[in-house]
């Protein structure tokens, strides 16, 4: 039974160990993973913290299988960007596709039902947005990460 | 793990006093360390954030040893941090080496490819930001940017007109 006071220890380097990795690993991988955009990306940043808890203070076991399942994580991000950038089929599997709600004033009935939105819903993302109403909307669609993008219908089409 | 009876008041009234110390702790823990130059979240915060969160969780309901440990974890987690801002302070030339820098990923209306595939970035995700604007084509983007928390800023191409 070790000391406390080893514990301790071992809980202060092995921090600074995981700390650093995490830094080092994250920039390898790129930061478009903070923004979370995708539902592999906001599971994976959710599971590194738990992947690493024990291997904060648990050991130098836990430490190694730690910082393997981090690493795994993260090459699993860049694979499932890659894919997602090359195939369309798996992008819709993976991280899922933009889905138009209403499109020049007029709502999509069968796709505000696959996306399981309401008639209200759509109307309160578009006031959200600062339009009025659905007269006022070129394009509504439900993001792959859940938000609501609205492109306003405008006068004249711009330069 | 064995089976576990029903949690004596005595239990129940040491998790409240231990969350209570935890909390508190990180409080003044995150005050102290300063806050920090970068407005935004960066990596740094991140992991920041990610870490204290998992080295605190058992700290609350498990043995006053573990609380030891996790305010161990805690207390390096801030100081590492406390250095690194410190760090850029002193050397502002560090900066870009330790954040990186913001990466251009559209240009007057076109896509910088390179610069995607290096973020990691799809066209599609792309059309999400521009979108987040109000735009529906890349021809109304001056430029689109991502940013050193990940997130992707999109300055529209300015028309004459008022909105």
């Amino acid at each position: 039974m070790p000391s406390l006071g080893h514990e301790l220890l071992t809980a202060f380097w092995q921090t600074i160990v995981i700390y650093l990795f995490l830094i080092v690993a994250l920039r390898l991988v790129g930061r478009a993973i903070m923004a979370e955009r995708t539902l592999p990306e906001y599971l994976i940043v959710a599971l590194l913290g738990s992947a690493v808890e024990l291997a904060l203070y648990a050991g130098s076991s836990r430490l190694v299988t730690g910082l393997a399942s981090a690493a795994t994580l993260l090459v699993l991000n860049r694979i499932f960007t890659m894919l997602a950038t090359r195939s369309s089929r798996l992008r819709r599997v993976l991280v899922g596709t933009p889905i138009i709600l209403a499109h020049d004033g007029q709502v999509v009935p069968g796709n505000l039902r696959r996306a399981g939105f309401t008639q209200r819903d759509l109307l309160t993302a578009i006031r959200e947005r600062g339009y009025a109403s659905i007269d006022d909307v070129r394009f509504a669609i439900l993001e792959a990460n859940g938000t609501v993008g609205v492109v306003p219908r405008q006068k004249d089409a711009g330069s | 793990m064995m089976p576990s009876p029903a949690p004596s008041p005595a239990l129940l009234a040491a998790i409240v006093v231990r969350t209570t110390l935890v909390l508190l702790v990180l409080v003044v823990g995150i005050r102290v360390s300063g806050k920090r130059r970068i407005g935004e979240l960066n990596m740094y915060d991140l992991v920041l954030v990610l870490l204290i969160a998992n080295a605190v969780q058992n700290a609350m309901t498990k043995s006053n040893e573990h609380l030891a440990v996790s305010l161990v974890c805690a207390g390096t987690l801030l100081l590492i941090g406390w250095l690194f801002a410190k760090m850029i302070a002193r050397w502002p030339g560090l900066e870009p080496r330790l954040l990186g820098t913001p990466t251009i990923i559209v240009q007057d209306g076109q896509m910088v490819q390179q610069h995607m595939k290096h973020e990691g970035v799809t066209e599609e995700e792309l059309m999400t930001a521009v979108r987040g604007m109000g735009l529906d084509d890349l021809s109304n983007v001056e430029l689109a940017v991502m940013e050193l928390d990940g997130f992707i800023s999109v300055v529209p191409k300015s028309h004459d007109e008022a909105e």
